[in-house]
């Protein structure tokens, strides 16, 4: 059984020489979320997730990001705490709509 | 200011309750896509000047902060138009950090993440993180790092859901440098997210 796991990380490790590297293949993740990829770029793009969980997790993260921060824009564009308007500016806006200087 | 001089004897509105109203929202709004307290200062200001002036044509019809979200999401495109023309980014030069130690260096497995940046199993779905505003909190932190106009690009590439074409055109960069700045910013974002969310949060 260990003879067989170890041939198994063997296979892996070499089959995933073959491929680019997990550089250049963040970078087709991206570019994937932007545009269709030539067929080439797809089957490397699919082989590589197929045996790299690293790369895998990469693009499940990535469109969990998109997914989340659309739909949240969808609901509630941005109502999370954060910065407020400066009192000064507030007095100065009010002053604009109010027709002083 | 003579236009809302003219239109302020409005007695419709109450601008003073307006602004208290609405303006920490709208800020918020404009400061997360601009990246900048200035600017955001002034579109908000845009805003509400041009809401007064056309406060007949919206007759209350409908929520009246959706209606000012409106008119901001105007005023910020306008604004990215304005300010692309008078900065335009070199040809190539992308921005936004490279981010080379996340991948090994050197030995077998060059060009293969390093184990310390390798991404985990977040385990989340949409719906986990959508109503935590903390969470949204650690994602415009994450942002504040990188350059404004990668920052901005991403924004409104995955919030907004622009079309690639369209921010290239709102940011005057070309489609190739528009790539480059999403991934910098994804690669950027989604380690800091796992670092200062995933890994620490209570969840």
């Amino acid at each position: 059984m260990k003879t067989y796991h170890n041939l198994k990380q063997k296979m892996r490790a070499w089959f995933i020489h073959q491929l680019p590297p997990c550089e250049a293949i963040v970078e087709k993740i991206s570019q994937s979320m932007e545009q269709k990829l030539t067929l080439r770029e797809r089957i490397d793009l699919k082989l590589h997730l197929w045996i790299c969980a690293w790369c895998h997790w990469y693009f499940n993260d990535l469109n969990l990001i998109r997914d989340a921060a659309s739909s949240k824009t969808a609901s509630d564009p941005y109502p999370v705490s954060g910065p407020t308007l400066s009192a000064a500016v507030r007095e100065r806006i009010k002053r604009q709509l109010t027709g002083g200087n | 200011m003579s236009e809302a001089q003219v239109e302020s004897s409005n007695p419709a509105v109450d601008c003073a309750t307006w602004v208290d109203q609405h303006g920490d929202y709208l800020f918020r709004f404009a400061v997360f896509r601009l990246r900048d307290r200035t600017a955001a200062e002034d579109v908000v200001q845009e805003t509400f000047l041009a809401a007064l002036r056309s406060y007949e044509k919206f007759a209350g019809r409908g929520s009246e902060r959706t209606w000012l979200v409106g008119i901001l999401k105007h005023k910020i495109i306008d604004h990215f138009r304005r300010t692309s023309r008078e900065a335009p980014l070199a040809e190539d030069a992308a921005e936004g950090p490279v981010h080379e130690e996340f991948f090994q260096r050197s030995g077998q497995w060059i060009g293969h993440w390093d184990g310390a940046h390798a991404p985990t199993d977040w385990q989340a779905t949409p719906s986990d993180l959508i109503e935590r505003n903390d969470f949204w909190k650690v994602f415009h932190d994450c942002l504040a790092p990188l350059p404004k106009r990668t920052a901005s690009a991403f924004t409104l590439r995955e919030v907004d859901g622009l079309k690639s074409e369209e921010i290239c055109e709102l940011l005057s960069i070309s489609v190739n440098n528009l790539w480059v700045m999403l991934h910098r910013a994804r690669l950027h974002l989604r380690n800091c997210l796992e670092t200062n969310w995933f890994k620490h949060s209570a969840r």
